[in-house]
């Protein structure tokens, strides 16, 4: 198979002698091409220089456009890309008035109209952002229109981002799943946390737990020889000797069953419970600044009081808004460079999928003789025309 | 592209030779804008059987300057036209709004009677 040629070129009057000299190349490496050397000459020109007045407007100089020349068997076929607003020559090109005299004939239109009359077979379409439009110079075949152009190697990664043109739905899309995205880690990071903060709670609460329940023992273990509670002396001197040996790091004490207080150390902070089952320690914290465990005192086998140790929780309780910061530091610094990765990615391959509809669209809403190799697209196109036969 | 312009009979002719192309349109142009004054007598013809390649642009220029001789109410003629060149000719409907003659003699008889 011979080799098609390819020219990149920026669309200016003095590159008008490079197509030249391509074309000539082209002919000269490819005989059957040189029966219609001065068609391709020609309409090369044709083309090239309406790229030239029109194919980019002012905010564009530095626009190229391709120009491709496919040897064919028994002639060749000519392939002109321009990244210009869409526009198809065939169709919407204004034909001169050929009828019309000397004095009224208009200077313009003659060029599309020779790239009409003069090429064999011609097809334009529109392909990604780029418009596409090729000729056919003798029997043919028209070259299959998207994709089997094997095109240069250097605008493999262009080819990548030229279908890809997001609209509406792809952002729509992109923005309901990142806000989902952030609201759900967000909210796991929440629910961990509040978790976390409960254990910690609990295990700075139980931090005596073991204290108490030897007291407990030794309280219930005084009672046993059939004392009231109120008439054991001792029980305040173990208090005091228990609270002295933390250096004071919790305060404790002992009611009666209905609340009363009868024995306790000078300074103890806390409320008291309703009886708490036997054998058990109650958590309480209905005062924010203090940890309170509760547990029954027992004479045989009955609940005659409570034993309560009180201990500080300041210091616990504050370092739970800083950790509060420090945790939504975290989950900021960490969203923050994930999301817009993750909203390009999306835009990427959602993009992609709607560029490829929306040619489909094009397709079919139909602009003219477009030659589709896209199957759904060519399926719809006969079923307009089944409904509209005139069209 | 080369174009000469000379007096024989008492006719111009403008003998073209080369390409008139987007490249050289301008030039065609002007040089039979200054080749040939507004009161140069008789008739002018133009022999493009030199010319191997015209396109949309050279078009342009000689439909920019039958206009003009038109204007002046100068006979205007065009000859030698022939092969693709003629075809160019031929599709763009030239050969409807412009003296077309195969041979110079054709142009200059047809001119003079």
């Amino acid at each position: 198979m011979e080799e098609a040629y390819h020219l990149r070129i920026k669309p200016t009057i003095e590159n008008l002698l490079q197509v030249v000299v391509w074309v000539e190349a082209f002919c000269e490496a490819h005989p059957p091409s040189a029966e219609y050397e001065y068609k391709l000459q020609l309409l090369s020109e044709e083309l090239f220089l309406n790229a030239v007045n029109h194919a980019y407007g002012p905010d564009r100089p530095d626009g190229d456009v391709w120009l491709t020349l496919l040897p064919q068997p028994e002639g060749a076929s000519l392939i002109m890309e321009d990244e210009g607003e869409p526009f198809d020559p065939l169709e919407e090109a204004p034909a001169p008035d050929l009828e019309a005299s000397l004095e009224d004939r208009d200077i313009g239109g003659l060029g599309l109209m020779l790239v009409r009359e003069m090429s064999d077979q011609a097809a334009y379409e529109r392909v990604g952002n780029r418009n596409r439009l090729a000729l056919v110079f003798g029997p043919g075949p028209l070259p299959k229109m998207s994709g089997d152009v094997d095109t240069p190697k250097r605008s493999r990664l262009h080819g990548i981002f030229r279908d890809c043109r997001p609209r509406g739905i792809t952002f729509r899309i992109v923005a309901i799943l990142l806000v989902l995205l952030a609201v759900g880690i967000s909210a796991a990071a929440g629910l961990n946390y509040l978790k976390f903060e409960r254990i910690l709670i609990e295990t700075a609460a139980a931090r005596y737990d073991p204290v108490l329940r030897e007291l407990n023992r030794v309280v219930n273990d005084s009672l046993r020889s059939g004392l009231t509670l109120e008439s054991t002396r001792t029980t305040q001197q173990l208090l005091d000797r228990s609270a002295s040996q933390f250096g004071g790091a919790f305060d404790l004490a002992v009611r009666n069953a209905n609340g009363a207080m009868l024995f306790g150390t000078e300074d103890f902070e806390g409320p008291s419970k309703p009886l708490p089952p036997q054998g058990e320690i109650v958590p309480d914290y209905s005062d924010p600044s203090r940890f309170v465990g509760h547990m029954s005192i027992v004479q045989n086998g009955v609940v005659v009081g409570t034993l309560s140790l009180s201990h500080g929780a300041e210091e616990v309780r504050e370092t739970i808004p800083v950790m509060e910061r420090e945790l939504r530091r975290v989950v900021v610094v960490s969203l923050a460079p994930l999301l817009p990765l993750l909203a390009i990615a999306t835009i990427f391959v959602l993009g992609r999928i709607e560029g490829r509809f929306h040619g489909r669209i094009l397709a079919v809403t139909g602009m003219g003789d477009f030659k589709s190799s896209d199957p759904l697209a060519e399926a719809i196109q006969q079923v307009e025309e089944s409904i509209n036969p005139g069209v | 592209m080369e174009l000469t312009v000379s007096k024989v009979d008492g006719a111009t002719i403008i003998e073209v030779v080369g390409r008139v192309d987007g490249a050289t349109a301008k030039e065609f142009e002007e040089k039979i804008t200054e080749g040939v004054p507004d009161d140069a007598p008789g008739a002018v013809v133009c022999d493009i059987s030199g010319v191997e390649y015209i396109s949309s642009a050279g078009l342009r220029a000689v439909l920019v300057v039958a206009k003009r001789f038109q204007k002046l109410k100068k006979p205007f003629s065009v000859c030698g036209h022939a092969g693709p060149v003629a075809e160019v000719f031929r599709i763009s409907g030239f050969e409807k709004i412009i003296s077309m003659h195969a041979t110079r003699e054709e142009a200059l008889a047809s001119a003079g009677g």
